[in-house]
């Protein structure tokens, strides 16, 4: 379980959310803290994978033009086992576990049709106890701005 | 689809990857691990993030933001109304993901909610009174098994 986030926790987060870069002096300055409190208190929710600041990438700048959505049907192996298979995939941006059929969603990134047919033939089809992939492609991506992960789980 | 340029440079690369592992670092301690001044460096990641490659972003866990509920929202919408439900579903809120696709759903979104309750109101009240939209598929996430948060769409042109 998440541990409690207490006041200097979440005006920390909230400042930051303003301005990912500025120094700790000035984030103790505008809380009126101790300089080392702001230190230890973001090392801290660093450290339990509450809070990361981060610099995110745009899907195109990465090369990939093409986002697909695959329903992966697994049949015959634990769809544990399935999931971490297509998850060490490097092309595979999530992987996330259903209830019911499909039971994953996975989302992979291609640079082109070329790299998605090899993703989908070569590496999603040699992942064993997959019984069958439905693809849908992203044509046009509107908004795509997580601000959360669940830090303790992704790799 | 963008015109965002693909970053192809080794220098670039390498800033990137050092802030992606902790957007805290000082420039000064990234010129030094990778023996360049720190001129260089403020250099670079101002160019990166003025053609809107890259972004400093706070990422954190949901459960501590109170999100207790993710579900992908898979929709079916009359071809002459999906401008306008793309428009209004990437205006709400709780989508922070939304895409115009080819497959038997023509608009997939993810949400966030506090719970199902929340999502629920959600889809009854925002999603599914939308002139044209004829089928909505809910399928809620109960685990992540992997999940590359450094990735988003800065910019994209029509």
């Amino acid at each position: 379980m998440p541990r409690e986030l207490d006041d200097v926790d979440r005006r920390l987060i909230e400042e930051l959310r303003k301005d990912g870069r500025q120094p700790n002096k000035r984030l103790a300055e505008i809380l009126d803290i101790a300089e080392t409190t702001v230190a230890s208190r973001l090392r801290q929710l660093r450290d339990d994978r509450i809070m990361l600041v981060t610099l995110r990438q745009d899907l195109y700048s990465k090369g990939f033009n093409l986002q697909c959505f695959a329903d992966i049907y697994v049949s015959g192996r634990p769809v544990d086992a399935v999931a971490r298979d297509l998850a060490r995939l490097e092309a595979m941006s999530s992987v996330s576990l259903l209830m019911g059929t499909p039971q994953l969603l996975a989302v992979f990134n291609a640079v082109d049709r070329r790299d998605m047919l090899a993703i989908i033939d070569d590496r999603i089809a040699h992942v064993k106890g997959i019984t069958r992939v439905e693809i849908h492609v992203a044509l046009d991506i509107r908004r795509y701005e997580a601000g959360y992960a669940n830090l303790s789980a992704v790799q | 689809m963008s015109s965002v340029q693909p970053v192809t440079d080794e220098l670039d690369r390498a800033i990137i990857a050092q802030f992606q592992r902790d957007g805290r670092l000082a420039n000064r301690e990234v010129a030094r691990r990778l023996g360049v001044s720190e001129g260089t460096i403020r250099q670079r990641l101002r160019k990166l993030e003025e053609t809107g490659a890259v972004r400093f972003d706070v990422v954190t866990d949901p459960a501590c933001e109170g999100i207790n509920y993710v579900a992908f929202v898979r929709l079916a919408v009359a071809p002459d109304r999906l401008e306008n439900v793309l428009e209004v579903c990437a205006a709400l809120p709780e989508l922070w993901y939304v895409a115009a696709t080819a497959g038997r759903f023509n608009l997939i979104a993810v949400m966030s909610t506090v719970d199902a309750q929340a999502a629920l109101h959600v889809i009854r009240r925002e999603i599914e009174v939308l002139a044209g939209v004829v089928e909505v598929d809910v399928r809620p996430v109960l685990g992540v098994v992997k999940h590359d948060y450094n990735e988003i769409v800065i910019r994209n042109e029509r």
